[in-house]
């Protein structure tokens, strides 16, 4: 078990380079640099070039690259061009929703999505199956912004039931109610979108697991058929859904951009995009590795729950 | 013996394509799909549409005689726009959907055939890729090319190939052990014609599913970018900055009509693409039951 896991972390330095030094090449390829945005009408081109001189843009990008690496180890994430606050200070202020609402929303799709697809792998062609399989192609045809609109037009606009957005109705009374009034639309229009796949994928993993010998086994023991289904095919047919489960959280990180900027939950997401249109490098950079390393972390997480469940890929 | 392997193929064929004609969701589907492609195409060369002229006084007005869907709020009729819109949607759709396959298919094609340092590197290349949020490079790398549906389809088509590099690469793992390659090897045939001219063929088939789910993802990345104000720029319609006026709280309460039937016709046409890939998927695996 062990070597499985130093093999495991292994594996992820490349990536992690990888992707910091994509990211980091493709941000600085962008047209335009930062001091344009900062350029008065009273300076003169020395005093652009010593503006460039002052933030490291003159020098070329290999070395820009590698002095923000060695920074990055000290915990220094440079300054955002934007607000001028310390890269990491803005990004920490954004983590917690952002962990928040991802979080919930994958508790709440596997719990829609295991639930629905074990209901469907049981009754096949039953209403319950017809449902599901609705639920799942109006999950995954649905883009999460279009439900996310759909959900405030009708929850919030046309009945008043929820908040149209934000996280506190007011910052200076935060109530743990009126957080979950709050969450509910943004968590909703997200789980959906990934509940669909994990309906398809329990479902058919079920359903091959049902048509096992050891299941008809427990069966012709006289086993109540909730103990069956949930205690001997169940945790064999995790075995997909795990994986399919970790597969999903790059897209579910994707889909968390998108949802908070309707919402405006304020989260990384939002700022990654706010930062995008205002070509703020450090804060693109700090979040996409902030994202590179939960990804990788959760990559790690799910190889190892894979392990747990199946002893034969421990060596 | 190629005389009746390919026989043997034509009933295989014949056999999908009859699995495929009886799946009834994926024939709905299709026919949808054939229509609405119909009514995109030519329906600008019957009537006059134009999406683009704002006309004046005519802000916002709602569903009427002369704009069947409205307008928006520049004047602009929202019924010419969901058609133009659509041709932008589709054919990044499809460019990008093809573009990956160009790169994907071949690559799996090596790393399933060659057991050494090329299939670790295309393979290890493919987790990086899978691993990865595509909507934060999507978001990077639109932004570095300038936001515009060209870069659109190089982007997704170039940040797409992994699924079909997965799916090449564990078929052909199964079809070079197969008797006729183990032949085609024993004949004395180079390692580039067993790619190309057997095993090729033969790992193919389900690559039109991949190819029509991943038709299906790029409309939606292409939207979901497009509705952040990062993808196809206004003036231009697509289906997906369309929807972004309904981030105006006040459009989305009093002016539906400006962002929902975009919205139906997105995910209608998602939707539909799916269950034909479905169809097309049941149709190539006898295991599956329609």
């Amino acid at each position: 078990m062990k070597k499985y896991i130093i093999k495991r972390l292994l594996v992820m330095i490349p990536v992690f380079f990888g992707m910091t030094a994509l990211v980091f090449f493709l941000s600085n390829m962008t047209p335009g640099s930062p001091v344009d945005a900062m350029i008065t009408p009273e300076m003169g081109a020395a005093d652009i070039a010593a503006m460039e001189h002052k933030m490291g843009l003159d020098q070329p990008i290999y070395v820009q690259y590698f002095k923000w690496l060695g920074r990055l180890f000290q915990g220094n994430l440079g300054y955002s061009y934007r607000t001028s606050q310390p890269v990491l200070r803005v990004i920490s202020e954004r983590i917690g929703p952002t962990l928040m609402l991802t979080l919930t929303v994958l508790v709440v799709s596997v719990i829609i999505g295991v639930g629905l697809g074990v209901i469907a792998a049981c009754k096949p062609y039953s209403v319950w199956d017809t449902l599901a399989s609705g639920v799942s192609f109006i999950g995954s045809g649905m883009p999460g912004f279009f439900i996310g609109l759909l959900f405030i037009y009708i929850f919030s606009v046309k009945t008043g039931w929820l908040p149209t957005g934000g996280m506190y109705t007011n910052a200076n009374t935060q109530t743990l109610g009126d957080l979950i009034k709050h969450l509910v639309l943004p968590v909703l229009s997200l789980s959906l979108s990934s509940a669909g796949s994990f309906i398809r994928q329990t479902r058919s993993a079920m359903l091959e697991v049902i048509g096992e010998e050891y299941v008809k086994m427990a069966r012709a023991k006289g086993m109540l058929e909730r103990t069956v289904l949930y205690v001997h095919a169940l945790r064999n047919a995790m075995l997909p859904i795990v994986t399919c489960i970790g597969m999903s959280i790059p897209g579910l990180v994707g889909g968390a951009v998108i949802i908070e900027q309707i919402f405006g939950w304020p989260g990384m997401g939002s700022l990654l995009v706010l930062s995008v249109s205002y070509r703020d490098y450090p804060v693109i950079m700090g979040i996409t590795m902030y994202i590179t390393i939960a990804v990788l972390v959760t990559n790690l997480l799910m190889d190892l729950i894979y392990a747990v469940l199946d002893p034969r890929i421990r060596n | 013996m190629k005389n009746t392997n390919s026989k043997r193929r034509n009933v295989f064929l014949k056999d999908a394509v009859g699995r495929f004609l009886r799946h009834k969701v994926a024939m709905v589907s299709l026919a949808i799909l054939t229509f609405e492609i119909l009514v995109i195409v030519f329906l600008p060369m019957i009537v006059k549409l134009d999406p683009l002229t704002s006309n004046p006084g005519q802000f916002a007005v709602g569903p009427n005689g002369q704009f069947i869907l409205g307008t928006d709020d520049a004047g602009r009729d929202i019924f010419a726009r969901i058609i133009y819109g659509g041709r932008v949607s589709l054919s990044v759709g499809f460019v990008a959907a093809f573009i990956s396959a160009a790169i994907g298919v071949p690559l799996g094609l090596l790393a399933g055939f060659y057991d050494n340092m090329i299939r670790g590197i295309i393979m290890r290349l493919v987790d990086i890729f899978m691993s990865f949020p595509a909507l934060v490079i999507q978001l990077v790398l639109v932004t570095v090319m300038g936001a515009s549906a060209k870069s659109l389809m190089l982007v997704l088509g170039f940040l797409g190939w992994t699924s079909y590099t997965r799916l090449i690469y564990s078929k052909v793992l199964s079809v070079k052990e197969e008797v006729y390659v183990e032949a085609a090897r024993a004949t004395g045939a180079t390692n580039l014609t067993q790619m190309v001219k057997y095993i090729l063929p033969n790992s193919l088939a389900p690559v039109f599913v991949t190819f029509s789910f991943a038709v299906a993802g790029n409309i939606l990345a292409e939207s979901g970018l497009s509705f952040l104000g990062l993808g196809v720029q206004l003036p231009t319609p697509t289906w997906g900055n369309m929807i972004r006026d309904a981030q105006t709280l006040s459009t989305l309460m009093y002016r539906p009509w400006m962002w929902i039937p975009a919205g139906i016709i997105l995910v209608l046409t998602v939707v539909c693409i799916n269950f034909v890939g479905d169809g097309l998927r049941a149709a190539l695996d006898p295991k599956i039951k329609i």
